[in-house]
């Protein structure tokens, strides 16, 4: 594989289709469990281990599985992994399985899942499908911990669920509630697309050649959705 | 699986139908090929993950036991079932605080106790909780947690931080305070917090009597006392004498008397159990109460624990129980010589109460136990009259219906109020009975009266015969 | 059954999209008009209604009884699929004015979470110690449950219906709300999403009210 197409898909994942804050993808996990930076880098894993998991086998598959059936042939794959992950967790993790509850199942209908196996994985083969599953997980794990940093430590005062001071001296009980799921995301977004917007711009006028342009790859997945 | 198939085969058939209401009759050929590999192809995909599933169930399966012990876990971090625990001894898990529902061991010793409180949450609700106690010499409450309540609207205000505060750390050996808003629990909800009070009491009521975790001297000595009797010990029940000049009165040389206890059962003669000294050297006597003054000399101790036990011990005990000695202090020539009958016809006075029991005394005198009502919130007071020679000689507190000031009233007043006084006229409630109880004191002049009442009804019927 | 209590906490004190961030990928991008939310929205309830209606009974008597129930999250997306794409034919075939409305929503619905979500919640089962009496917190509904099943068959339906309906009043009122909030001249970086989400948020902190009683 080139070195090039690697960065494309590394800067893919993590920057330029960023699931959580471009494309807003798998919203209700995310919402839901960044009120706690544990639980979202648990969760931020179980969805990398099925994203890679399923892009790998999507791939290898993609000559087989006929056009018709294949979004139900996806769910299946996907669904599988999702509940092997589950097990694996109340086998191991039983204290992260029980926090996230029925959104660990519900990473069967994330959105992020289905979009890169229809988009991606269904056109490429494995070692791209691969490194694609790993990039969209990382991007989703690193936006969803940084997210619930910020809900933590305004929040509950603590950081990885260590109490950096007491809660009864500052804490901002909204950031724990669902209204300030919704804000603290919202504000993400936009800051992020503050920041992209104004490297994009400054990376357009250095080269000629666009480094941060999308690549071909890139599929209707926000208007699937 | 089948079933799992089964739905494979549904969605497949739903494309295939899909297919065929879309398709010409020219092409109907080709598409049922499609149509048959694409269901092949699903079918396949679904079996491998079916048999990938099973596998991963066969090795990361998590039994119900475990998932059992992870709810408790929340409570109790290191808690793991002891399945060789028999469970909760429902014949004795009722306690005056509320019900023991369910009791689960853990391995390390520790248990988890649901318990329901009474009805005396807002409203009369009540309230179950779950509470870990540790095990251990001293045993404390680690952890507790609400599983469910009635009528308790303000439950609310209870939130999972005071469920990590509130009672944890306290020892059992101390049934924490009847009202928590008193310990400074303090959420707003009085009465909800009073019924989580209840309920974590009936937890450790159940733990010290039933469980049996922790040993006081005194719950060693009833041991004691039980084991000496063996079978004889069924169906009495012991309750301990705490007092202190009793106990003092009754030391022999450097003996000193450790515990006394009455033990009563329906249909049979009380006992009276003499504990001396501790552990090794602990000397048991035990005598049949209830017995006249003479018979008590006359008969040997039933039950004597070691063979060396000291005879002043056993002479002491049956020289004086603690009836007489509760007489004897403010009749000094009281010796036991039996219970009178009771005559039904002046028994009870509807302005002051009844008369329950009479006892006579070898020097003449009678006491009559009776109660007198118009007490603290209706309450009523029992108490022992002593009347000799048309005068009474002294009184004392048998028992009390809800006069919780009744601790003012001390064993001075007992020995100077209404003394000497005739039974010949009522009394009347005077200055020299007031102590800030006054309803207490109206219930006691009640059942002076009511004694005074009887003893001259009856013992002006004796002299006229 | 607390029929009112039910009622109460799906439409309100638990709504699905607010306070259990289910379903939130359509309750964000269906939300442009209030027509079409109000077609999302019904398409949502009406799946939901028969999600419940099949999927209890699969559960209770043919994964639970077999000791397969580790299928169920297959077994419920399959059957979720399925009937999504058995009522989109049906409404094609006998109502075609009803599917001009509601059945270009239809194939949303397969990957809307609080379908599957609806299918956990009301499934949600704590295993056959029902005897020793301990409990599990059921996730959504924020209660202790004893072993064993959580909800009867009719709780399983009214809850289906409500939480729908819930979804239904959540997304419905967005858009009203975005009809005039998309108009806004705010700053450039908080346009689309980020103002979606905080008129969502306003709209959480409405419901959080409901919370409090009860």
């Amino acid at each position: 594989m080139k070195k090039e197409r690697f960065t494309q898909i590394a800067l893919d994942g993590l920057v330029r289709q960023n699931p959580t804050l471009r494309l807003v993808l798998g919203t209700c996990p995310t919402l839901a469990i960044t009120i706690s930076a544990i639980n979202s880098f648990g969760m931020g894993m179980a969805v990398l281990f099925v994203l890679v998991c399923s892009n790998v086998i999507i791939s290898l598959l993609r000559n087989i599985i006929p056009d018709r059936v294949r979004i139900p042939c996806f769910i299946v794959i996907i669904a599988t992994f999702v509940t092997i992950v589950s097990m694996f967790m109340e086998a191991f993790l039983p204290g992260l399985y029980e926090s996230l509850g029925v959104f660990l199942a519900l990473i069967v209908v994330n959105c992020i899942i289905l979009g890169r196996a229809e988009s991606f994985a269904s056109h490429n083969p494995v070692g791209a499908s691969a490194l694609d599953g790993l990039f969209m997980g990382l991007g989703f794990t690193v936006s969803v911990t940084l997210i619930a940093i910020v809900r933590e430590l305004l929040g509950s005062a603590s950081f990885f669920g260590i109490e950096l001071w007491d809660p009864a001296k500052f804490s901002i009980k909204f950031f724990t509630s669902s209204a300030g799921a919704f804000l603290t995301y919202g504000l993400f977004i936009a800051i992020f697309n503050v920041c992209y917007n104004a490297v994009d711009r400054k990376l357009k006028h250095k080269h000629s050649h666009q480094m941060l342009a999308p690549v071909e790859t890139v599929a209707e997945t926000k208007e699937a959705e | 699986m089948a079933n799992q198939v089964e739905n494979q085969q549904n969605e497949a058939q739903a494309v295939v139908n899909n297919e065929a209401t879309s398709s010409t009759k020219a092409m109907k050929r080709g598409t049922i090929i499609q149509a048959v590999k694409a269901i092949a192809v699903l079918v396949c995909i679904c079996l491998v993950c079916g048999v990938l599933l099973a596998l991963c169930n066969d090795l990361l399966y998590v039994s119900d036991e475990v998932r059992a012990d992870r709810a408790l876990q929340k409570i109790y971090p290191n808690f793991k079932n002891d399945d060789s625990f028999a469970g909760v001894d429902s014949s004795k898990a009722s306690t005056p605080y509320g019900t023991v529902l369910s009791v689960k061991k853990s391995t390390d010793g520790a248990y988890v106790i649901e318990a329901i409180s009474s009805s005396i949450g807002f409203s009369n609700g009540t309230v179950t909780v779950y509470v870990a106690i540790s095990g251990g010499q001293d045993p404390k409450i680690a952890g507790w947690a609400i599983k469910e309540n009635v009528g308790q609207s303000f439950i609310g205000n209870i939130s999972a931080s005071h469920q990590k505060k509130w009672f944890i750390g306290n020892s059992i050996t101390v049934v924490n305070p009847e009202n928590p808003e008193g310990s400074g629990l303090g959420s707003g909800a009085t009465h909800t917090e009073n019924a989580i009070g209840y309920a974590i009491n009936a937890a450790s009521y159940y733990c010290i009597n039933v469980l049996k975790l922790i040993s006081t001297p005194e719950s060693e000595a009833k041991d004691a006392v039980t084991a000496l009797l063996g079978a004889t010990a069924d169906g009495y029940s012991f309750v301990a004498v705490n007092d202190a000049k009793y106990l003092e009165a009754c030391k022999v040389g450097e003996q000193s008397l450790s515990f006394y206890f009455e033990g009563t059962k329906t249909d049979a003669d009380p006992l009276a159990a003499y504990v001396y000294g501790e552990d090794e050297s602990r000397q048991i006597v035990i005598v049949k109460d209830g017995l006249t003054h003479a018979q008590r000399l006359e008969e040997t101790a039933v039950v004597a624990k070691s063979e060396g036990i000291n005879e002043e011990l056993v002479a002491k005990a049956q020289s004086r129980s603690y009836f007489e000695y509760q007489i004897q202090k403010s009749h000094e020539t009281f010796e036991f010589a039996g219970m009178g009958e009771l005559n039904s016809e002046f028994a009870t006075n509807g302005d002051y109460g009844t008369a329950n029991k009479v006892y006579l005394s070898n020097d003449g005198a009678i006491i009559v136990e009776a109660t007198g009502k118009g007490g603290f919130m209706s309450g009523t007071v029992t108490i022992n009259v002593i009347i000799a020679e048309n005068t009474i000689k002294g009184w004392s507190i048998v028992s009390n219906v809800d006069q919780s000031f009744i601790g003012n009233i001390k064993d001075e007043h007992m020995t100077s109020w209404y003394k000497g006084q005739s039974i010949d006229a009522p009394i009347v409630l005077g200055n020299n009975v007031v102590t800030g109880t006054t309803m207490s004191s109206t219930a006691i002049n009640n059942a002076v009266n009511m004694a005074c009442y009887y003893a001259r009804n009856t013992l002006q019927q004796g002299g006229a015969e | 059954m607390d029929v009112l209590g039910i009622i109460f906490a799906a439409l309100f004190a638990n709504n699905f999209v607010l306070s259990q961030f289910l379903g939130i990928c359509p309750f964000l991008g269906v939300s442009k008009k209030t027509n079409s939310a109000l077609g999302m929205g019904l398409a949502v309830t009406a799946v939901m209604v028969i999600t419940c209606v099949v999927t209890y009974p699969i559960y209770t008597f043919i994964l639970k009884p077999l000791g397969i129930d580790y299928l169920n999250i297959i077994v419920f997306i399959l059957v979720i699929a399925s009937l999504v794409q058995i009522l989109e034919m049906v409404l094609k075939k006998f109502s075609p004015g009803l599917y001009s409305s509601l059945g270009i929503y239809l194939p949303l619905v397969t990957t809307n979470c609080a379908i599957l979500g609806i299918a956990k919640v009301v499934t949600a089962t704590t295993t056959d110690l029902a005897s020793a009496g301990f409990v599990f917190k059921n996730v959504v509904l924020g209660k202790w449950v004893e072993f064993g099943m959580a909800m009867s068959l009719g709780e399983a339906v009214l809850s289906g219906l409500f939480y729908g309906l819930g979804f239904t009043l959540a997304i419905v009122l967005l858009a009203g709300l975005r009809q005039k909030v998309d108009k806004l001249n705010v700053a450039k970086p908080l346009r689309g999403f980020p103002m979606t989400m905080i008129t969502a948020c306003f709209m959480a902190m409405a419901f959080y009210i409901f919370t409090l009683i009860g």
